[in-house]
């Protein structure tokens, strides 16, 4: 007990605050920040100032911009998507996510040379009629591959 | 006065580096004084002013928008992280590029006042570190202080005296 209390007694204030920071409560403030940096960095892409933003978006006080891109601002879903609309970006899928991998069947109706209907990453050789596969790939990837099927 | 500057671990990460400073031969950093001094009327401001220094070391790095710029001579890179607007609470910084900066101390600024001269405390912890910024400054030209590991540590001398209030 007692070394523990030393412990407590050599924690800085810094890590005392950091322990009551929960993992959440960082997230928003990180999601905050990286959505100015983004909007920021949009700006600076057209070489728009402070003013072109504001114009664009038909406000008439300088100092909500300044404001957006301090990192502090918690945005409405409106003004994201005003944002975007006029930015050209997207803002609210900040971080990409993870290809999802789907299992699908593929019934093949027409004899079709493999080399031709399907796509590199299909790792099959020779000529196939009336067959069922189960193939494993991912989403991305699928829009492709149904073209390929479906031309 | 002796002080030097040292980095802040908890705070430092991949977008940038951390700095504060120690007064003679105090155990506690300026932030770390910023920190006991102002949490206890305003918890939750310190905590977001935590959280925004962490997010800057860790995501964002230190990007101009996030400071308030021109809070010391002109080029000196004495700036304020912005609060919230409902907050009134200012940290004073030096800002090296996005990489690096060095985190002073600050306080409560009133609304009754228009200039940081106008509260004492808030123009002794910003006058502290614009003569710490010209220090800083005549070692990199002197070559006695260089910036390493790609602009996000100080190498050298880091060793300060002879400021007077």
């Amino acid at each position: 007990m007692k070394n523990n209390l030393t412990a407590e007694k050599m924690k800085s204030p810094i890590d005392e605050l950091l322990d009551e920071i929960s993992p959440i409560e960082q997230r928003k403030t990180d999601t905050r920040m990286l959505l100015a940096a983004r909007i920021n960095d949009a700006m600076r892409a057209k070489g728009w100032k402070n003013k072109d933003l504001m114009e664009a978006l038909d406000r008439n006080t300088p100092s909500i911009i300044t404001k957006w891109l301090s990192g502090t601002h918690n945005f409405t879903m409106d003004t994201l998507v005003e944002l975007e609309s006029v930015l050209d970006i997207s803002l609210l899928n900040l971080r990409p996510e993870k290809p999802k991998i789907t299992f699908f069947t593929i019934a093949v109706s027409q004899k079709a040379t493999i080399d031709t209907a399907l796509p590199n990453f299909v790792n099959l050789t020779g000529d196939f009629e009336q067959t069922s596969m189960h193939i494993k790939l991912v989403q991305s990837q699928k829009n492709h591959f149904e073209s390929i099927l479906c031309s | 006065m002796k002080c030097k500057v040292v980095k802040i671990n908890q705070l430092s990460g991949q977008a940038a580096s951390i700095y504060s400073v120690i007064i003679g031969d105090e155990a506690e950093t300026l932030l770390d004084k910023f920190i006991n001094e102002s949490k206890i009327s305003f918890l939750n401001e310190t905590k977001d002013i935590i959280k925004r220094l962490r997010t800057i070391g860790s995501i964002t790095g230190a990007r101009m928008q996030f400071f308030k710029p021109n809070e010391g001579e002109p080029g000196d890179g004495v700036c304020a992280l912005y609060d919230k607007p409902e907050s009134n609470l200012r940290l004073y910084c030096i800002q090296y590029g996005s990489e690096l900066i060095i985190v002073g101390g600050g306080g409560h600024k009133p609304k009754s006042i228009r200039s940081l001269q106008e509260d004492e405390k808030l123009k002794s912890e910003n006058y502290f570190l614009r003569w710490l910024s010209a220090e800083i400054s005549t070692r990199v030209k002197e070559k006695t202080i260089q910036f390493v590991n790609d602009h996000f540590d100080f190498e050298g001398d880091i060793d300060f005296q002879g400021y007077e209030e």
